[in-house]
């Protein structure tokens, strides 16, 4: 059948005579049939390639459709349509571009010298097409314009001129071209950019409705790449003429120019006041008022352009429309209160609307007004917003629940009336309940006063005999209980010492798992409990005690960890970590004794992982289990300190650069855990000194270059003060009394070192930073321009930091060279638990290069020890040790 | 060739909408209206200055009638029956189903105030059968030359603007529209045409309206104010379109405020207007084509019908009463009973023609002669409605600065708003504009286009793009053009006896019969 077919295909083509299209309509079932063999299919390309006198365009499209069949024909299928040359007069122009768009669209062959003339001739092939007289490709080929290799010089200038098309296809695809365009390309010629603008500003008033839209897009663009070009002087004009040009289109008869011209203004990027002011009234406004402000030339047609421009979106017919100019007010909006206020007069009017996507569109606005801050609610427009609580639709709820989070009540009437509104949504879609109970929490902190009067109001009726009749199944309940809480907890530190019964305290804990659900943004459940415990437990009128309790910072976090660490750990907790202590103390003596090293690792390593599971959350983990879990550490080290040191000599071993690496890891941890932790005992500190001394001297027994006996010695000076002497201690002195030469001499004090039970207090404090760097990752780098300093700005948090810490910043950008900045905590607020504060640190060896990393850490001295004597001019001039992790900071030249 | 546009009424006045336009050779009337202000002969047009002899159907080609106000559409029985004239008349579907109820309802008016019967009930219904309605966006072909299309206008259900050309002279006559959306009909919607006349109201040529959304609030509150205090509401309407629209506003408000004041509608009249806006649904706004498959917009859930004994009945309500600006018949006689109570509340139309009872309120008068027998002491609380469907002067001028045409004729409308109009569109937007007044002819010169020959050689050269890059610091246009020069490059030559031909340029020289010269 196969063969028959062809045979007949063949027949039928060669004969001269007849002019049918019966042999392709053969050919094409034999292309589409996908049992055809590929010796079949090798022919029929043959066939049709020898014989392109009749029907060119039916043999391209044939031969077009092979590759997407049976790719593996693409390399016949490139050869053959190559050998055509496509710009031959007789080739029709619609078979052409078909070849050129499958030619382009097929993997280039392998041998790619062919690349370079290939390209050049599509440029020649696209522009002879687009040229030539048939419409239908002149614009396709404008609409793929993308894929063909055209240089975009020549292409912006196709476009700009088929811009001027008769036929509207092709000044809309030339339109679109130009917009697709102006992201791809740099365009430097102003000249250049003004005529396209212009170009486009001329096809606004097009007669057809597509080309109109495009044009809308098309002067956007362009128009901003026009003022971006423009010297600052003409800047404001050019804007104010863009501006203007778009709300000329407002009024257009198409609805989907209308969506485009709203788009493109919420994308304008800055126009003047008076024009502004002037889209939010159809009245020409009186111009005396702005004449200071631009120039009177074109002030009385601009105007008149732009009146009312956003009133007629507002009430436009189609909800597209209307929703894409609330959309388009928040770029009003955010410029100024004045704007502001008279915008957000209008959108309360459009929360009447019936659409559900233009209310949600206008919540969404109000609330981007509220976080630029901005967002002046007035008593008339309350009825409106409040409605908007109970709207049928959830999105619309939240929204307008967020809006209300933000807003600033002026007196007691509007703060009640929006609490009674929220309340009885919250009655209506009880569904909505964990959410409205954060709103009312989050409002009520914020406007203490008003909160406490009414909790006071309503829980003054609440006779303690009459509290059964309350219902505490009920919505408003849970309402007025987190209300309560909230005026307890407000920022107004006046309010706090407002007394609210305790006994409303007592009511909440049985509704805890409601208020918790509700609140789980802002505390825990235990937290609430404890909190609500504590309240409802003192009776006297004025707890001051409990006062103190609640920080004094706004921060939610912190209010927390103060009210629920009962100053740190539960017993249960304490314990385990003073058995393992003692743990450690027994074992450590026996086992290093006999060299079981590797049994003691293992067992310090299991006791690390069970207080491990103790901590719950990394950021709140009591301060005594952080000492445990470091003291566990340094205790591993020091074993393998020892075990390296200790042994039996052997030379092939003993390579001092592996115990000097385990020797500069254990000095430095411990380090941090004498200066890291505030509150250590006497006892506590000569512990960790002695484990200081031991590192030391293992350190000497192992050779090392760098370090001499003197240091140690002034560490014993330091040891003198203290009382008595372990064993280890009065023999290491007597060592160095010695005055020998030999590095096995401190053998002898090793051997009788052994480790103490560490007694923990329960008063350590652990310091710690956060170091946060804003907007900074490697795809938003911080601006820099070589040679001149740069900012780099931080936000700190610091934890457990007294005010005469000594805190350096310190950046790195190769190894060795490190440059500190001084951060002097007296500058900043807060107390020594908690310190937040922005920072701006100064990087002054900008390179010259295009981007660089640094290394950025957050140091403090350690006072106690001796100073480094040749330490930089600018810098710490004691050893730091480091209270957080580094952070890598990315920096990025500024491009000219 | 000219346009010539014989104003027969609307001239620099409200009423009596008629306008003859002669385009081409061709004759059209756009709207038959009567005055409401006038008894005698001046209500209707004078038809007279069409044809002397009263041969009408040969005079006209056709009627086109815009909407079904009586102000547009009050003097067709008359002209048809009448006068006798049997040619074409176009009109949109609701507007052929709308227009017999008020034509008749008008008829009942007159002869309920003891008037001379101008025309029959019978008069309106042959009248009608020789309506051919016409749907929006629709193309008919009147005759051999003359094209007429209808584009949606807004203002009242099944109003349009016309589109007539004849050759290649082209005009628009808008009748009443309105620019901006309100709740139950959409915004006026035209294509960008290539026109020689616009011919546009100019009701409110000088007052530019802000947002709809306050206009509603205060409405709402005065309505509401005037219930929650047991006042009775007044609101005399048409009962077709203002009535529909406050009524869905009303509606609206009423189901979101939990309100159970009753909402009466005065007269069957409008129930059974009603029942026509339920059916013609594709003549109304977007938002009620949207919903009206989940719930029709015009099945209102508070309306009740009227009945007299209501009229003492105690407590508050709201009542749409029938002829709006108080002109007589029941509104006129409810506002006889409730306007001396100082509770109660009358809301009056944005416009009131003159010599009627809500004329005379405008002027802030207490004491109203309803008739001359009666004196009302007015005490209640009045509202000035200004909902109107008819656009503003911002409207306006959107609207011609859309179509751009060559000359503008303005009617319907106050003699100072047309001044001011007049001053706006000559200064802002350079296009002539007139505005006759009633009886007057304007006449001016049309586009028209001579038909040629072109060359092979031509034509081809038009198929190609043919760029031309110009750059020109000194002019004020763009430094930088680049033209498609391809269409302007032809020459046109006239020879004796012969067709004109436009030729491409090269085959000029080889006609011509001469080498290129550099000169």
């Amino acid at each position: 059948m196969e063969q028959h077919l062809l045979s007949n295909f063949e027949q039928i083509l060669t004969n001269p005579t007849k002019s049918s299209l019966k042999p392709f309509s053969i050919a094409r079932s034999l292309i589409l049939n996908p049992s055809t063999t590929d010796q079949t299919i090798s022919s029929v390309i043959q066939t049709l390639s020898t014989n392109p006198q009749f029907h060119l365009h039916h043999v391209i499209t044939l031969l077009s459709e092979i590759p997407i069949l049976r790719p593996h024909f693409s390399a016949t299928i490139i050869a053959v349509l190559r050998s055509l040359s496509l710009t031959r007069p007789d080739i029709p122009p619609r078979a052409a571009a078909l070849a050129l768009s499958t030619l382009l669209s097929l993997p280039p062959p392998p041998d790619s010298d062919l690349v370079p003339s290939f390209s050049e001739m599509t440029e020649a092939v696209f522009l002879s097409l687009c040229f030539g007289s048939c419409v239908p490709v002149r614009h396709r080929l404008l609409l793929e314009a993308e894929k063909f290799d055209v240089r975009p010089s020549i292409l912006l200038t196709v476009f700009l001129g088929f811009s001027k098309d008769p036929y509207p296809y092709v000044r809309k695809a030339a339109l679109d071209g130009l917009i697709g365009l102006r992201d791809r390309i740099v365009v430097e010629d102003r000249g250049m950019i003004e005529g396209c603008y212009l170009r486009g500003v001329e096809l606004l008033s097009d007669a057809e409705e597509g080309v109109r839209c495009s044009a809308v897009h098309m002067v956007s663009e362009w128009g901003k790449l026009l003022v971006a070009n423009s010297d600052d002087k003409s800047k404001m004009d050019l804007s104010d003429a863009l501006f203007v040009q778009l709300c000329s289109v407002v009024r257009d008869m198409s609805m989907n120019v209308r969506v485009g011209a709203f788009n493109a203004l919420g994308k304008a990027e800055m126009a003047s006041q008076y024009l502004l002011m002037q889209t939010l009234s159809k009245k020409v406004l009186e111009e005396n008022k702005f004449l200071g402000e631009i120039s009177g030339k074109h002030l009385g047609s601009r105007a008149l352009s732009a009146a009312g421009a956003f009133l007629h979106g507002l009430e436009d017919e189609f909800y597209e429309v209307r929703s894409s100019a609330c959309y388009s007010l928040r770029m009003l909006a955010i410029l100024s209160s004045d704007l502001a206020e008279k915008v957000l007069g209008l959108l309360m009017d459009v929360l009447n609307d019936d659409s559900a996507v233009v209310r949600l569109r206008a919540l969404e606005t109000m609330h981007h007004i509220a976080v630029s801050g901005h967002l002046k609610v007035q008593e008339m427009h309350m009825h409106m917003f409040l409605g908007t609580l109970v709207d049928m639709n959830s999105s619309i709820r939240l929204t307008s629940r967020n809006v209300l989070r933000l807003i600033k009540f002026d007196n007691l009437p509007m703060f009640k009336l929006a609490a009674d509104s929220i309340i009885h949504s919250l009655e209506t879609y009880p569904q909505d309940e964990p959410d409205v109970l954060s709103v009312i929490f989050e409002i009520g902190r914020n406007h203490g006063s008003f909160a406490v009067s009414i909790a006071d109001e309503t829980f003054s009726q609440m006779e303690p005999f009459s509290a059964s009749n309350w219902d505490f199944n009920s919505s408003r309940t849970a309402a007025m209980l987190t209300l309560a809480i909230s005026a307890r907890l407000s920022h107004d530190i006046q309010q706090r010492l407002y007394i609210i019964p305790p006994t409303i305290f007592s009511y909440a804990v049985t509704m805890l798992g409601r208020l918790s659900n509700g609140l789980t943004e802002v505390m825990d459940r235990n937290t609430l409990l404890s909190y609500l415990s504590h309240c409802s437990s003192s009776t006297e009128p004025h707890h001051i005690e409990a006062e103190d309790d609640l920080a004094t910072d706004f921060n939610c976090h912190i209010l927390v960890s103060h009210v629920a660490d009962p100053l740190e750990l539960h017993d249960k907790e304490y314990n385990d970590v003073k058995l393992v202590l003692a743990n450690i103390a027994e074992i450590w003596k026996p086992l290093t004794k006999f060299g079981c090293t590797s049994e003691l690792l293992m067992a310090l390593r299991c006791w690390k992982e069970e207080l491990k599971t103790r901590i719950t959350d990394s950021h709140h983990s009591s301060s005594v289990l952080t000492f445990t879990l470091e003291y566990i550490v340094v205790v591993k080290l020091l074993s393998k300190a020892r075990w390296h040191v200790m042994r039996p000599l052997d030379f092939v071993y003993n390579k001092a650069g592996d115990v000097g690496y385990i020797l500069r890891k254990l000095e430095k941890k411990i380090r941090e855990l004498r200066y890291r932790f505030i509150g250590l005992t006497k006892e506590e500190e000569l512990h960790i000194e002695e484990l200081r001394l031991v590192a030391c001297t293992l350190r000497l027994s192992n050779f090392d270059p760098h370090f001499h006996e003197s240091a140690l010695k002034k560490l014993l000076i330091y040891k003198e003060t203290s009382a008595e002497h372990s064993r280890f201690v009065a023999e290491l002195m007597k060592t160095l009394e010695k005055d020998e030469s030999d590095t096995f001499r401190f053998r002898e004090p090793l051997n009788l070192f052994s480790l103490k039970q560490l007694d923990l207090s329960r008063n350590l404090r652990h310091m710690r930073a956060e170091v946060e760097i804003q907007d900074n990752d490697w795809l938003n780098p911080v601006p820099f321009v070589a040679g001149l300093p740069v900012g780099i700005p931080l936000k700190l948090k610091l934890h457990n930091t007294p005010l005469e810490a000594k805190l350096w910043v310190s950046m790195s950008r190769s190894k060795g060279v490190i440059h500190y900045v001084f951060i002097n905590l007296k500058e900043f607020g807060g107390c020594d638990e908690m310190r937040e504060f922005r920072f701006i640190a100064p990087f002054y060896k900008t390179p010259k290069v295009n981007s660089f990393t640094l290394v950025l850490g957050i140091g403090m001295e350690c006072m106690c020890y001796e100073e480094v004597p040749c330490f930089r001019r600018h810098g710490p001039s004691h050893e730091l040790v480091y209270l957080c992790k580094e952070k890598q900071v990315f920096l990025s030249s500024v491009r000219k | 060739m000219a346009i010539e546009c014989l104003v027969l009424g609307a001239g620099q006045e409200v009423g009596k909408s008629c306008v003859v336009v002669t385009i081409n050779g061709k004759r059209i009337m756009f709207d038959c209206g009567m005055h409401m202000g006038y008894v005698d002969h001046r209500r209707y047009p004078d038809f007279s200055l069409i044809s002397k002899s009263g041969d009408f159907d040969n005079a006209l080609s056709c009627v086109i009638i815009t909407h079904f106000h009586l102000d547009h559409i009050g003097a067709l029985p008359y002209f048809t029956e009448v006068c006798g004239y049997n040619g074409p008349i176009y009109m949109t579907y609701p507007t052929k189903a709308l227009a017999p109820l008020m034509l008749d309802d008008y008829r009942k008016v007159m002869v309920g105030r003891g008037e001379e019967q101008q025309f029959t009930n019978e008069n309106i219904l042959n009248c009608l059968k020789k309506v051919t309605a016409i749907d929006i966006k629709q193309t008919v072909q009147v005759d051999k030359d003359l094209q007429i299309r209808a584009y949606y206008a807004g203002h009242v259900l099944g109003a349009a603007m016309i589109y007539a050309s004849v050759g290649d002279a082209a005009m628009v006559y808008t009748g009443d529209y309105n620019m901006t959306p309100d709740r139950h009909l959409g915004a006026a919607q035209i294509d960008r045409l290539h026109l020689d006349l616009v011919i546009t109201e100019s009701t409110y040529g000088k007052t530019i309206r802000d947002s709809k959304y306050a206009r509603e609030r205060e409405f709402l509150k005065a309505v509401h104010t005037c219930v929650a205090n047991g006042g009775k509401v007044l609101i005399p309407t048409f009962a077709l379109g203002r009535a529909q629209e406050l009524c869905i506003l009303l509606d609206d408000y009423w189901e979101r405020m939990n309100l159970k004041v009753p909402i009466y509608f005065s007269s069957g009249l409008t129930i059974q207007a009603n029942l026509y806006y339920k059916v013609l649904i594709s003549w109304t706004s977007q938002k009620v084509k949207d919903t009206y498959a989940t719930r029709n917009a015009f099945n209102f859930k508070n309306v009740q019908s009227f009945e007299r004994s209501l009229i003492h009945a105690p407590g508050p309500c709201v009542l749409f009463a029938t002829p709006g600006m108080l002109s007589g018949g029941f509104s006129l006689e409810v506002f006889k009973h409730w306007a001396p109570c100082e509770s109660n509340l009358i809301t009056l139309p944005g416009y009131c023609v003159a010599g009627t009872v809500g004329h005379k309120l405008s002027d802030k008068t207490t004491k109203v002669d309803v008739d001359k027998d009666t004196q009302i002491d007015v005490r209640c609380k009045i509202h000035r409605l200004s909902f109107s469907p008819h656009t503003d002067e911002k409207g306006i001028m959107d609207l011609v600065k859309f179509l751009s045409p060559k000359n503008v004729i303005l009617v319907h409308g106050e003699i100072k708003n047309m001044v001011n109009l007049k001053g706006r569109m000559e200064s802002e937007l350079g296009i002539q504009c007139y505005y006759p007044s009633n009886n007057e002819t304007v006449s001016f010169p049309t586009t028209h286009f001579v038909k040629a020959d072109a060359s092979a050689a031509f034509i081809r050269s038009t198929l190609t793009p043919n760029f031309k890059f110009l750059k020109d610091e000194a002019a004020e246009m763009a430094p930088v053009q680049v033209l498609d020069e391809r269409v302007t490059q032809g020459i046109l030559t006239m020879e004796k006896g012969q067709k004109v031909k436009i030729l491409h340029q090269d085959e000029l020289l080889a006609t011509v019969g001469t080498e290129q010269a550099e000169i």
